[in-house]
């Protein structure tokens, strides 16, 4: 009994250290879209900074009508996140999106296995 | 057009209205430069003699010279009273001469002498609804931006688009782009498709393989992205904002693609929020026209100085037979179809 106490209290220790940093790494991922307006024939930077080396994440572009883009990336089917924990997405609204309507777009990146998901939106005008 | 006068016709009004008051103003129009060219060379003229020296130095070289050929010295006839006019109207003369080279240059630079650079916009403007100069023209260009000055990542797209188009609503529009990252890999592809027949208008996005199908609108206030207009390439609001929010300057003329263009620099927005907000600090514009169809063939933006887009015309051909094939579209296997003709958008 002894020995089981500080091994659970080291266990516990190594738990509590180990949600902090996800704690920490999940209130410090942040996206930004640059520039937040522009028309539809400007090219649109979204860059995810602090998030966790390696996960994928979900990138979905949702127009002011509620219609939905998903972004592969170069086949892909998610988007990883590169070993400094930044990402970044570059989209020209009247190539990528044609057809679909000017107003205020939500960029949105999501981690599928925590379920959580980071939004950003930006206005885009004819 | 012209019916204004023309800069020489300015100068000699000018220097005839200063001959009566050396504090007349300058006539709206008249490029300073010419007059203080003219005001300079009047500087740079030679005094004139003094007569009694002029008079015994004309004596004296007669002398010697009726010594050398062993004449009577003569009396020659007195200097001319008009020989005392020329170095007035050798330098008249050649101020007339630069003024006309320097009309000349401006003329050569600017294609015609009464074309100011927003008279150039503002036909390139009008070009977009009433195209003339032409019946139809394929173009192909291409496209570089950098992200970093605006606030990216540091990646860079590249596009290239061919554009036909045969009347306002025919044409058709072909475009391919890819992301590139810092480290010069690919990073993403996509284009667009875009073709109107007239009465319909077909848009194709390479990236999700999705067809969109709609009627050929000109509703003012559409808010529906794509296509490119035809003839501009996306540049009607730029050109639309250009009287009131920018100063363009002539720059010159280059050639561009073959033909013969007017650069203008526009300069940054004079109106905050409607530069496109591509930065917060103000993004610049050059254009390049062409001087016989006002198409705009370059352009390139730029922030303190820096160049971060550039899209140029490597082809262009104006009044080519373009088949009727190109104006219309066939949605490839397996594209996915959203057909919105018939019900409201």
């Amino acid at each position: 009994m002894r020995r089981t106490i500080p091994g659970l209290l080291l266990a516990l220790t190594l738990f509590l250290i180990s949600v902090a940093g996800v704690s920490a790494r999940v209130q410090t991922a942040a996206i930004e879209v640059t520039p937040e307006r522009g028309n539809q024939f400007q090219t649109f930077s979204v860059r995810g900074t602090g998030f966790e080396p390696g996960i994928t994440l979900a990138a979905t572009f949702i127009a002011p009508d509620g219609e939905e883009f998903l972004f592969p990336v170069a086949g892909e089917q998610g988007l990883r996140v590169r070993t400094d924990g930044t990402f970044s997405v570059t989209v020209v609204p009247a190539v990528d999106f044609a057809g679909s309507r000017a107003g205020v777009w939500t960029a949105s990146f999501c981690h599928g296995e925590s379920g959580v998901c980071w939004t950003k939106e930006f206005t885009v005008s004819r | 057009m012209r019916g204004q006068p023309s800069e020489e016709e300015r100068l000699s009004v000018y220097l005839a209205a200063r001959a009566r008051d050396p504090d007349a103003a300058l006539p709206d129009g008249l490029d300073p430069l010419y007059v203080a060219l003219l005001d300079g060379l009047g500087e740079l003229l030679p005094p004139e003699p003094e007569p009694r020296f002029a008079a015994g130095l004309h004596r004296r070289l007669a002398a010697e010279a009726a010594a050398l050929t062993g004449d009577r010295p003569r009396a020659l006839a007195p200097p001319r009273h008009a020989s005392r006019w020329w170095p007035v109207l050798a330098g008249v003369a050649t101020a007339a001469v630069l003024v006309v080279a320097l009309i000349g240059a401006r003329v050569w630079l600017g294609g015609e002498g009464s074309v100011s650079a927003a008279e150039i916009i503002e036909r390139a403007g009008t070009a977009t609804t009433n195209p003339s100069g032409y019946r139809n023209f394929v173009v192909t260009e291409t496209a570089e931006v950098q992200t970093a000055p605006l606030g990216g990542s540091g990646e860079q797209v590249r596009s290239e688009v061919t554009r036909w188009y045969a009347a306002p609503g025919s044409w058709r529009r072909e475009v391919t782009l890819t992301v590139v990252g810092a480290d010069g890999r690919a990073l993403s592809n996509s284009g667009l498709t875009s073709v109107s027949d007239g009465a319909t208008v077909w848009l194709y996005r390479l990236r999700d393989n999705t067809v969109v199908l709609r009627p050929l609108s000109q509703a003012p206030g559409d808010d529906e992205l794509g296509p490119f207009p035809e003839v501009t390439g996306g540049l009607s609001s730029l050109l639309e904002q250009t009287p009131t929010c920018y100063a363009p300057r002539l720059r010159g003329a280059e050639t561009v693609a073959g033909r013969a263009t007017w650069v203008v620099n526009l300069g940054a927005s004079r109106c905050p929020g409607l530069d496109g907000g591509a930065s917060d600090r103000p993004v610049a514009w050059t254009l390049w026209v062409d001087k016989d169809t006002y198409l705009i063939l370059k352009a390139v933006q730029d922030i303190d100085g820096q160049v971060f887009a550039t899209t140029t015309v490597t082809s262009v051909r104006y009044d080519v037979p373009i088949e009727a094939q190109r104006f219309t579209f066939n949605p490839p296997p397996g594209a996915r179809v959203r057909d919105f003709r018939g019900r409201a958008p």
